[in-house]
């Protein structure tokens, strides 16, 4: 079996980021993993801004001083990152690089 | 050692002392016949999570709980009068004394992770509880297997014994217990556990962070489950109800049994023939034998020592897939035997059956 990089293993990254799991987000999380092997797509797009969250916590995680956060609120945070992405990009009004 | 659920192993103050620890549970059990529904509901988890010693060993393992959620407040340096009312007044003064030193002397406990503390202060019923499987067979693994061999005095001076230490004070056969409590013991085993947490030292609470340590990685383990139950059987991902704590309570086995079946590309027809093979004891002998061994998943002495926890399983794999899965012996004669309960139960779908067969 390929062996998977910890930054491509999301189980990994969001036990790292989170911490206690309730029973509804443990069910969010199963749905979650779902929806990422039925989507590809998807699931890169939600790789990409979990890694970006991770890495931005890997300085205080290696002081100490990182604050686990709740699964939900990295969840939400994540899919309205991933809905602006997608809007900016299908944005009709983004201006072109102006000449200089 | 009670061996069911008869209503003399809970008191009345008990259930004050209960309902006080587990908001939760007063809630859900408030009202006539209280004891009795709060008994045979432990009894029902105890055979869910396959416990050995039904609803005492739960009840003993909730005053372990209970106690350090007590702790966690005196962490928090917000223990207050009343949550110890219930208990022995001998112990108040103790405990009100030792909780005030430890709330003015903030610099002595450096490594007191808040959120952690606020985590285990606001643990539910289920949720703490969810943790007693890995713990029993962590017990069961450190303390009896390993007692009674005939080595055990030199595997005793391991540098692991720490380990071992703190994890038969969790499980209760510090006292010769971790088999159930006895009629008018909740209480006061909450009462001796705190005051066995040395309160006067704050963090330096052994019992105390082998518990964060052990929650922990059941936390990670049981989240770590759910997205490989997500990824391998995709199918079941809406069944998930807040009400469904199985999983919760095999998460070791649960890993297991995705990646035999990820591997093997096996599917179950339904989730209930999925937990049928869950609960099978090859997947319990495998998950926690030749697949983790215990000392692998359980967490570093330095990261429990900062109230923090961290599976290590070797560099980058954590307690995922191990990159030799199908090659050992063990993963092969796991996987047959998963496919032998899958035969044997007539549950695989039918174009894995020629296989199947053939494998088994």
């Amino acid at each position: 079996m390929e062996e998977m990089s910890k930054y491509d293993n999301v189980a990994y990254l969001l036990t790292d980021l989170c911490g206690f799991y309730s029973d509804e987000e443990l069910q969010k999380l199963t749905a979650l993993s779902a929806q990422m092997k039925r989507d590809i797509g998807f699931r890169k797009k939600y790789l990409k801004y979990l890694k970006l969250r991770y890495i931005k916590a890997i300085p205080s995680m290696l002081k100490g001083t990182y604050k686990k956060i709740s699964f939900s609120s990295l969840h939400k945070n994540i899919l309205s990152r991933m809905k602006n992405d997608t809007d900016a990009k299908s944005h009709p009004f983004i201006p072109e690089k102006t000449r200089c | 050692m009670k061996m069911d659920n008869s209503l003399d192993i809970l008191s009345d103050k008990d259930v004050e002392v209960l309902f006080a620890a587990f908001p939760d549970l007063k809630q859900r059990f408030s009202g006539k016949n209280e004891k009795e529904e709060i008994l045979s509901y432990m009894d029902k988890q105890a055979k869910e999570y396959n416990v050995r010693y039904g609803a005492s060993q739960v009840l003993e393992y909730t005053a372990v709980v209970a106690a350090m959620k007590l702790r966690a407040k005196i962490a928090l340096g917000e223990l207050k009068k009343e949550d110890i009312s219930g208990l022995a007044p001998e112990l108040h003064d103790k405990v009100l004394s030792g909780a005030e030193i430890f709330k003015n002397t903030p610099e002595k406990t450096p490594s007191v992770n808040r959120d952690l503390c606020r985590d285990i202060r606001d643990m539910d019923f289920n949720k703490a509880i969810a943790v007693l499987p890995l713990q029993d067979e962590l017990s069961r693994q450190f303390g009896e297997e390993k007692l009674v061999s005939d080595d055990a005095e030199k595997w005793l001076m391991r540098e692991d014994t720490y380990k071992f230490t703190n994890l038969t004070m969790i499980s209760g056969n510090e006292t010769g217990g971790g088999r159930g409590l006895e009629a008018d013991e909740f209480t006061k085993t909450i009462g001796r556990r705190l005051i066995n947490g040395a309160v006067e030292k704050g963090d330096d609470n052994d019992i105390f962070k082998t518990f964060a340590a052990l929650s922990q990685t059941a936390n990670a383990l049981q989240a770590h489950a759910a997205v490989e139950l997500g990824n391998t059987f995709p199918e079941y991902a809406g069944k998930f109800e807040k009400n469904e704590c199985f999983f919760r309570g095999h998460e070791m086995e649960t890993l297991a049994v995705c990646h035999a079946c990820a591997e093997n590309n096996l599917r179950f027809e339904d989730m209930e023939q999925l937990k049928k093979t869950i609960k099978t004891s090859a997947a319990k002998d495998f998950a926690y034998g030749s697949y983790a061994p215990v000392f692998e998943i359980y967490a570093d002495v330095a990261d429990v020592e900062k109230g923090m926890c961290k599976i290590s399983r070797g560099e980058n794999s954590e307690v995922c897939l191990p990159k030799d899965f199908p090659k050992t012996r063990e993963a092969e004669d796991f996987v047959r035997s998963v496919k032998m309960a899958a035969v044997s139960n007539n549950f695989l779908r039918g174009r894995n059956n020629a296989a199947m067969r053939e494998g088994a």
